[in-house]
């Protein structure tokens, strides 16, 4: 890749970098893990830069290389009980415990598996699109449709808020 | 109305961003770079190179080490002193070569001489790159930049051998820097093995070689294509430019004449090279 495509790369980082901070930092739950998976990501980016044949798709070319350095640095630090149901909740259900609140809810996306939790959190936080969402992590459009409703459904989430 | 996803939305905007962010991306962006030179470099040759940095500090264990017989068997080129340089400002891959006469016959004195002149020519260039470098990253700093986020200057000294046979060698000593255009350095020896003298355009092509010179850039400028003939300046006198010396070396039945950035045109063209045939 030639250097004005370097230069794009190094500005879409450098612009983005708290973002991608968030997003590492919704998979770690730890800021020093998180930091980890940022650098890293980084280090693999401009290592790898000839990769990106089109500078039209790096918001996709790259959250693909931060996404599986994330979900590399879960699975490396062996942290693996997910469920992608909540768990039901304590004492008399009431009308109230069964609507989740925002922080519960917030946390119930830590329980998502990883490539569910993907879904979520690009199609929710980083507002991208079914389509992108399944070039990131590499799968038919319709492996990441069928995440994005077990993700919803696990959460209760209206599936219309999803869409 | 999508009430409860605005209120997650906002939980994740909230996430405390570490004052250290910043640096540690820097410092990312820094080491990729590094990887990828390096990955550039990771051929078979380059690996030898990289094994031989450490030891070649004297020119008799350089030409035993290094003892690679590239022009036949009088005459080597060797890899003398070779060392990469990393600082904050700059990171400098030098390679500075010799020319190792030990098996050729007769008055080899002159060897000693140029090696000498190509090792101090090159080592002020680099020197000097260094020096820019760091006036550079100076002027960076004082003018607010984050010295952290500062992508230090490439500095690169290489050669390459053009051509050898029993009584010439041509080769060329380049530095390239990329703190801007116009830094390329090229120092072009064209040298008679057997008088150590270094060869001129008029050696090779005669009493007429400005004029064959001269003929043979311009035929070769009209035909450039258009894109780069519109970078040329305006009016240039390639006669004048070709009498005031220019860089050459030798090819199969020609010469090659090279012009430096900026002397024909805008930087963008980047060094320039005509054929020129050998009457």
């Amino acid at each position: 890749m030639s250097r004005p495509n370097e230069e794009l790369l190094l500005s879409y980082i450098k612009e983005h970098q708290e973002q991608f901070y968030r997003l590492a930092y919704s998979y770690a739950k730890n800021s020093e893990d998180a930091l980890d998976i940022v650098q890293d990501a980084v280090v693999k980016a401009i290592e790898k830069q000839h990769t990106l044949r089109d500078p039209g798709t790096i918001r996709t070319w790259f959250y693909r290389i931060l996404v599986n350095t994330s979900i590399d640095t879960l699975r490396r630090r062996g942290r693996v009980y997910y469920t992608d149901a909540l768990p039901e909740p304590e004492g008399e259900p009431s009308q109230e415990s069964r609507v989740l609140d925002e922080v519960a809810l917030y946390a119930a996306i830590d329980r998502l598996s990883p490539d569910v939790r993907t879904v979520i959190l690009l199609r929710f936080f980083e507002d991208m699109k079914i389509s992108e969402i399944a070039d990131v992590t590499r799968t038919p459009l319709s492996t990441a449709k069928n995440r994005l409703y077990r993700g919803l459904a696990a959460l209760r989430l209206d599936l219309e808020e999803g869409m | 109305m999508r009430p409860m996803l605005d209120k997650l939305r906002k939980l994740y905007q909230e996430t405390p961003i570490p004052a250290e962010l910043d640096q540690v991306v820097d410092r990312a962006v820094r080491k990729g770079r590094r990887r990828r030179r390096w990955s550039y470099l990771a051929t078979p040759l380059a690996a030898a190179a990289a094994f031989i940095l450490v030891l070649n500090t004297s020119a008799t264990f350089a030409f035993a080490l290094y003892d690679i017989p590239v022009l036949g068997d009088l005459c080597r080129m060797v890899t003398f002193r070779e060392y990469r340089e990393e600082t904050d400002t700059f990171v400098a891959d030098v390679r500075i070569p010799a020319v190792d006469v030990s098996d050729l016959p007769g008055d080899t004195s002159w060897a000693d001489e140029m090696n000498e002149t190509i090792t101090q020519t090159m080592e002020a260039e680099v020197q000097e790159s260094m020096d820019r470098a760091q006036e550079y990253f100076d002027a960076y700093v004082a003018t607010g930049g984050d010295p952290e986020a500062f992508i230090p200057t490439l500095i690169q000294v290489d050669y390459e051998v053009k051509h050898s046979d029993d009584s010439i060698l041509s080769f060329v000593v380049y530095k390239l820097d990329t703190i801007a255009n116009g830094y390329q350095r090229a120092y072009y020896y064209n040298v008679d093995l057997r008088t150590g003298e270094n060869l001129t355009l008029k050696d090779f092509l005669g009493e007429d070689w400005v004029d064959l010179v001269t003929d043979a850039v311009e035929r070769q400028l009209e035909e450039l294509p258009e894109e780069k003939r519109q970078m040329l300046f305006e009016g240039i006198d390639v006669r004048e430019v070709v009498s005031e010396g220019v860089g050459f070396y030798l090819g199969e039945d020609q010469v090659v004449v090279v012009f430096e950035e900026y002397t024909l045109g805008a930087g963008a063209l980047g060094m320039l090279e005509f054929s020129v045939p050998m009457p």
